[in-house]
């Protein structure tokens, strides 16, 4: 158990590092799915299977694949001036001193901790079957309302794409029948 | 396994609400563009709907779908107020998307989204529904924000509000989880038990640091300074119905859950919130006041304006929070705090009339081309619409709070309760800076009524009949509780009683 959370520790670091290392971007997003794939697993080993499985579906699945599009969309030839555009000194400065900070706090958080305190007896967490379940029933018996409501947020988020895509359509074609 | 039944009665207002807004939807595809003012009949008569439903179930006081939703009367007055801030901008919509050429289908789906948002927010009894709700009326309004298609000063004030927007809802998820590590709990009864209990003994910095948070977060949405520089970018580039939706509406919401959080659930931290909330209500009140002054723009000076409102408001609040902690005669001073926290909600009542009654005329007078946003375009208005002029004079007058209107009730009330709970300073500066409100209230009049326009005088255009009746019906509404307000002071009162006891 512990060697198998070493092992994916260190493939996630690794991953992680070469993610930030490579030159070629491609190579970087596939590094980054290494990763989450890695995550996956320590997720499986705190025996969150369900959430395993969206990490894989969802970040392997969808996000990568997204920024697979962006890389291949984005003009590469310029890559000097984008270099140029994103090596300011004083913002490598400030992003140190921020991430040396951020560190700080989650070292100085996790040998602290907050105060675990709970006034009401808490109910024994559901073992590695049940979790999937367990979810299940909480976000469609408990949160079922906000749950409903958020599919209401995802059809305004669907007509606003909408809307932003079929700008620009109406933008190329009034400019078609201008040059006409 | 059996499913529990899911009652609706708590939820009817936002079913009906929903619906209408799907119905638009589908109807919006059927119809040719030059028949589009059909879909704002077709909300309207929805959210008339709504506000009947909402007035049947006034006085509901349940707690509906495993404590996500408290459907009692006071989240029934505020959604009245959002059915009905809706309304009139639907109303005084279909001409200026016409001049401006904006899409009119995707408009009213969103304007009748944003109202469920908000509707969800106000009734959220869980930090899951409030941040779901918040988030359905902020997604709707960046994207509304943008719809002037043909002007980048529209795509630049969606931009701004959508970037700013989203790092307040990173901000208020950050407090929001942070409440959750601490307590174990989304449910606001909870954490208010919780806190109760343990009497802020643990964890006593972290709880701060997450209401600091949650604060930032909300005074973002109410544009309080210094969390108000997004206001006039965004709603001077906004389509100007747009401008006045968003002026009121997400405002009220956020007041709306303030008053509720803070009341119901932090009441144990009073101390620190009064102490955020003056500063906030101070700052907000001397900024907003005195930027508006410079102002050329009228949207931009009523962008100030609505400002400078929220730290009026803000000063309701402060009286609430500092009630609570009064004793008389070793009892709870329970009179105090519902007077403060009526003073809000009647406020909020008569800001959401008089607000969007002064945009109604800044689009009135609006033309293709040319939208007619100056101060100088004003000049000798009274002449040429004297009509138009005389309600413009009664809305601003009314936002300064001038006696005979409902815009003075609301501060009276407002400064009623900050005196009688002992919070003179901060009542004698939001006295000082409604004078220094006058100026920029009254030079619009004295603009409309007084100064020759220069160069060419460009005549009005002709004012669309749905425009007007929203600029009118403003209007009346903000004269007639101007002189009886017992209506509306009866419904905050008894919708207060409710939630307290």
């Amino acid at each position: 158990m512990e060697l198998s959370f070493y092992i994916l520790g260190a493939v996630v670091l690794v991953s992680s590092l070469m993610v930030i290392t490579r030159r070629n971007p491609m190579h970087s997003a596939l590094w980054l799915l290494v990763t989450f794939f890695a995550l996956a697993g320590i997720y499986l080993l705190l025996n969150a299977e369900f959430v395993a499985a969206v990490q894989i579906i969802i970040y392997a699945g969808g996000v990568i694949v997204l920024y697979i599009f962006v890389i291949m969309l984005v003009d590469l030839s310029k890559e000097a001036a984008l270099r140029a555009a994103f090596s300011k000194p004083r913002q490598t400065l400030f992003a140190v001193v921020f991430a040396f900070m951020l560190m700080a706090v989650v070292v100085w958080v996790s040998l602290r901790g907050i105060v675990p305190f709970s006034i009401e007896e808490v109910a024994a967490p559901a073992s590695a079957a049940d979790s999937t379940r367990a979810f299940a029933k909480e976000l469609f018996l408990t949160y079922l309302y906000p749950f409903e409501v958020a599919s209401v947020l995802l059809l305004v988020a669907m007509i606003g794409s909408v809307v932003l895509a079929r700008r620009g359509m109406v933008a190329a074609s009034s400019g078609e029948k201008k040059a006409r | 396994m059996e499913l529990p039944v899911v009652d609706f009665t708590a939820v009817y207002p936002e079913v009906v609400v929903t619906l209408v807004g799907l119905l638009v939807l589908a109807v919006d595809v059927f119809l040719k563009p030059e028949r589009k003012t059909v879909l704002a009949v077709i909300a309207l008569l929805g959210l008339f709907l709504a506000l009947l439903v909402t007035l049947a179930y006034y006085p509901l006081d349940e707690v509906a779908f495993s404590g996500m939703v408290a459907a009692d009367s006071f989240s029934q007055f505020f959604k009245l107020i959002f059915i009905l801030s809706a309304a009139f901008s639907i109303l005084m919509s279909p001409r200026y998307l016409q001049i401006f050429n904006i899409n009119a289908g995707e408009y009213y789906e969103l304007i009748m989204f944003c109202t469920l948002g908000m509707m969800v927010m106000v009734a959220g009894n869980d930090l899951v529904t409030i941040y779901i709700g918040l988030e359905l009326m902020a997604i709707s309004i960046y994207l509304m924000a943008g719809f002037q298609r043909d002007n980048p000063r529209s795509s630049e004030a969606s931009m701004k509000y959508f970037l700013l927007g989203s790092f307040a809802s990173a901000i208020l998820l950050y407090g929001m989880s942070f409440f959750y590590g601490i307590t174990g709990k989304t449910n606001l009864e909870e954490i208010a038990r919780y806190l109760d209990f343990t009497q802020n003994m643990l964890n006593t910095k972290l709880i701060t640091l997450s209401l600091v948070l949650m604060t930032v977060a909300f005074a973002f949405k109410i544009a309080a300074v210094p969390f108000h520089m997004w206001t006039p970018d965004v709603y001077e580039g906004a389509p100007t119905p747009l401008t006045a939706f968003m002026s009121v509406g997400p405002k009220v919401a956020a007041f709306a859950v303030i008053l509720r959080v803070y009341m119901t659930t932090f009441h144990t931290l009073v101390p620190d919130w009064t102490q955020l909330f003056w500063i906030l209500s101070v700052l907000t009140m001397v900024v907003g006041n005195v930027i508006a002054v410079a102002q050329q723009n009228i949207k931009r000076m009523l962008a100030y304006s609505s400002i400078s409102h929220a730290g009026y408001l803000l000063i309701g609040v402060i009286s609430a929070g500092t009630a609570t902690e009064i004793k008389i005669n070793g009892l709870p001073a329970t009179s105090l705090v519902s007077e403060s926290m009526m003073s809000v909600m009647v406020y909020l009542f008569a800001y959401m009339f008089m607000n969007l009654g002064a945009f109604a005329v800044v689009i009135a007078l609006a033309k293709a081309g040319n939208p007619r946003e100056l101060l100088q375009d004003y000049a000798g208005l009274a002449r040429r619409k004297p009509f138009t002029a005389m309600l413009m004079t009664i809305l601003l007058l009314s936002l300064l709070g001038f006696p005979g209107t409902f815009g003075f009730i609301g501060k009276f009330y407002i400064f009623k309760a900050a005196i009688t709970t002992g919070n003179v300073t901060i009542a004698v500066i939001g006295v000082i800076m409604s004078v220094v409100a006058a100026f920029y209230y009254i030079r619009v009049i004295v603009y409309m009524y007084m100064r020759e326009p220069e160069g060419e005088i460009l005549p009005e255009a002709d004012f669309a009949s749905s425009t007007m009746y929203a600029v009118i019906t403003t209007t009346v509404f903000t004269l007639l509780f101007g002189v009886a307000p017992g209506f509306i002071i009866a419904m905050a009162r008894y919708s207060i009683e409710q939630m307290l006891a």
